[in-house]
């Protein structure tokens, strides 16, 4: 679907056809999918997710400026309704508290992380994203597979940039360390 | 100068440091070799979360919404689709009529009518009834049509209701009903005879409302519901103190009915005293002499002769008819020829619209209360341009269809329709509304004959009336969408369209090539508002209920 289709689909959608509305489904699904899928860690929680940011974002055609990219305008759905998911499990837990800014110990240049080619190496980075905690994963899944910026995290999880920078660093510090564990299990 | 921290080169690499500090630690990594390499391996590092969490993962996950629709039609396989339909339909309806071994009992005759010959001959008396009488349909059921509409719509505009177009129709259709003579029936009967004779036997006297249906139907005996009669034959010869709903191929009625009478088949006999209004249509339409329809008649056919006394009006399209009974008020109609032989007579006025002058003959013995005056609509009216009358008539109709768009729009403001972005949209639209503009009258007919079907296939002939008449309305708005001037707002709006109005009925108007255009006009039209009234559909029919766009109707400039 170029950008000419998804336009048409678009528009067809904000008047209310529900099947041009499927083919942005059919576009959009796996990215949705995947970011719900990697913020929730769970298969099933992401399916439900994913229907419901489409349904939600049914509901809020009319609102959607059609200047604006749109898969930016879903997947800040997609996280949003994932953060509230979330939210709502943890009882109103608070998830970002300001991390205490630390001067860490310097990392060794050689990162377990770097060097994974094979699909198996990344699925143990992914397995080791799925374990971190939610205040880590969350930035982590924001920045790196939603491509949100410092400011466009900050603002969804509630929090601000400077903690982000915090987070981020310390969720790839955790990942590092587990990555190294997993790989050492493996081998 | 000090290496900077691993947080602020963690930042550096995803590329979110302030400008200013950014150069500076571009230019440290200048001269320090180990940041330079914790960089590129955080850099690094990124590129692997971005590969491994954007890894593909299958999802089987579906839309329910797209569901109800046809996902990834494209507009070009609609207008193939139409297209064929159309050209198929046909073929089609005949090889159902040919394949189908056995009609429901009651529609047996049916296939008597050899196909196709017979469901045209029915259904171009229905079709010049509803199209081409329009004069009666202004007057009679085109004034009901608008009445219930502007009502039911009015009745759900107080309930704060959404603008259901279901909920509408089914205000008026209750109103429709309400205002139908009640029968005194509590249940019903029901008498199916596959290949025989159904029978209400003289002597034999029902409380309720019958249903007959059959090779052959009489009700030879008292029914005091309705009686609704489907069969090859039919015959009344007992008494009805109901309504009669009856079709078949030879219709006869003898026997008193203190009701209305609907009727339609191929040969339709009245030969009574019918208490109500009779509505009869056929290839064959007759009313014999000594016959009486009390509250007035509608008949449509063929051939249509009314020999009998009609006492209020009589509203006729035919392309044969002949009145030699008497009307005791106005008859108005349609008709390619019309004669009024020496016995009829007419209490109020002659109304008749024709092809020419001469297609009404009126003999000398016949009388005629108040005026006769022949409406001459030619297929081709070539002089028309050159009289005054004409301008004023089609400035007239601009101001009715626009006052009456106005009113539409603004109590139900999403009924505007969006105007198709491409010329595929539009090519789509054309072919959805030929099929249906071709489609609406035979189904309208069909249902008919299922006898239960009739109110829905008279509200169907409304609708379609109605949408006809929208249709060029609704060209003329988006014509009008696309000219620059009059401003913004409900004035400019309404102004643009009642100058491409104008200018569409007046081409309309042009001998040989109106016709065509006329005709593309309404295919379009109908086909944009079927489609936006299906869109209206879904939208509510969707997971979530879209709250409506606030109003900016026509008139909110």
């Amino acid at each position: 679907m170029d950008n000419t289709d998804l336009e048409i689909a678009l528009r067809e959608a904000q008047m209310g056809d529900a099947a041009a509305f499927g083919r942005v489904y059919g576009e959009f699904s796996n990215r949705v999918f995947g970011l719900c899928r990697k913020m929730l860690g769970s298969q099933a929680a992401a399916e439900d997710a994913t229907s419901e940011v489409f349904e939600r974002a049914y509901q809020a055609l009319d609102s959607y400026d059609r200047e604006r990219p749109f898969d930016r305008w879903i997947l800040t759905i997609a996280s949003r309704h994932c953060l509230n998911r979330l939210r709502r499990e943890r009882l109103e837990k608070r998830l970002f508290n300001d991390e205490p800014v630390e001067v860490p110990a310097p990392t060794s240049v050689a990162s377990p992380l770097v060097a994974l080619e094979s699909k198996e190496q990344r699925q143990v980075v992914l397995r080791a994203i799925d374990a971190l905690p939610d205040n880590y994963r969350l930035p982590l899944v924001l920045k790196y597979y939603g491509d949100l910026s410092y400011d466009e995290i900050a603002a969804e999880l509630g929090t601000t940039r400077n903690n982000v920078a915090v987070l981020l660093h310390r969720a790839k510090r955790e990942l590092r360390g587990s990555v190294g564990a997993l790989r050492k299990e493996e081998s | 100068m000090s290496c900077p921290d691993e947080l602020a080169l963690s930042i550096y690499a995803d590329g979110e440091l302030p400008e200013a500090r950014a150069r500076r630690v571009a230019a440290h990594l200048e001269g320090c070799a180990s940041c330079r390499a914790l960089v590129a391996s955080l850099e690094q590092e990124n590129a692997v979360l971005m590969e491994a969490l954007g890894e593909e993962e299958a999802v089987a996950l579906s839309w329910d919404g797209a569901a109800s629709g046809t996902s990834g039609s494209s507009a070009g396989a609609w207008v193939l689709g139409a297209a064929a339909l159309a050209a198929l339909a046909p073929f089609l309806v005949d090889w159902m009529w040919q394949a189908t071994p056995s009609l429901p009992v009651g529609l047996g005759w049916l296939g008597r009518f050899g196909g196709l010959g017979g469901v045209y001959s029915l259904s171009s008396g229905l079709v010049s009834f509803i199209v081409g009488g329009q004069d009666m349909l202004v007057t009679s059921i085109g004034f009901a049509a608008t009445l219930f509409v502007v009502i039911g719509a009015l009745a759900v505009r107080a309930f704060r209701r959404p603008a259901l177009v279901g909920a509408a129709a089914a205000v008026a259709l209750g109103l429709f009903v309400g205002m139908s003579p009640t029968s005194s029936a509590h249940a019903a009967e029901f008498r199916f005879e596959k290949e025989g004779t159904v029978k209400v036997d003289a002597g034999e006297s029902i409380d309720d409302t019958v249903f007959l249906g059959g090779k052959t139907a009489i009700v030879a005996g008292v029914v005091d519901g309705d009686v609704f009669a489907g069969a090859e034959r039919v015959e009344v010869t007992g008494t009805v103190r109901g309504n009669l709903y009856t079709g078949g191929e030879s219709v006869t009625i003898t026997g008193d009915v203190e009701g209305n009478v609907h009727a339609a088949g191929k040969n339709v006999e009245l030969d009574t005293k019918v208490g109500g209004t009779g509505f009869l249509a056929g290839q064959n339409v007759i009313v014999t002499e000594g016959s009486e329809l009390t509250r007035g008649g509608f008949l449509a056919g063929e051939s249509v002769r009314s020999k009998g006394r009609v006492g209020r009006d009589l509203h006729f399209a035919a392309k044969k008819m002949e009145l030699s009974g008497s009307v005791e008020r106005n008859v108005r109609g349609y008709g390619k020829q019309v004669s009024v032989s020496s016995t009829g007579s007419v209490g109020g006025d002659l109304h008749v619209t024709a092809p020419a002058e001469d297609a009404l003959e009126v003999d000398e013995g016949a009388t005629v209360g108040g005026e006769t005056t022949v409406d001459i609509r030619e297929e081709h009216e070539h002089r028309a341009f050159m009289h005054p009358g004409f301008y004023f008539g089609v400035l007239a109709k601009t101001l009715a269809m626009l006052l009456f768009g106005f009113v539409l729009v603004t109590l139900f403001p999403s009924l505007r329709p969006t105007a198709p972005g491409s010329s595929k949209e539009v090519l789509r639209d054309m072919g959805v509304g030929f099929v249906a503009l071709i489609a609406t009258p035979v189904a309208a007919l069909i249902i008919a004959f299922t006898i239960i079907g009739i109110p829905i296939s008279i509200v169907l002939g409304m609708v379609y009336a109605l949408l006809l008449f929208l249709s060029t309305l609704a060209v003329a708005y988006f014509a009008g969408e696309r000219l620059s001037f009059g401003g913004e707002g409900g004035k400019g709006v309404a102004l643009r369209t009642g100058l491409a109005l104008l200018g569409i009925l007046f081409v309309m108007e042009i001998p040989f090539i109106g016709g065509g255009l006329h005709f593309l006009v309404l295919i379009f039209g109908m086909g944009v508002l079927l489609l936006h009234l299906r869109d209206l559909y879904l939208n509510r029919q969707g997971p979530t209920d879209t709250p409506m766009a606030e109003p900016d109707a026509l008139g909110a400039g």
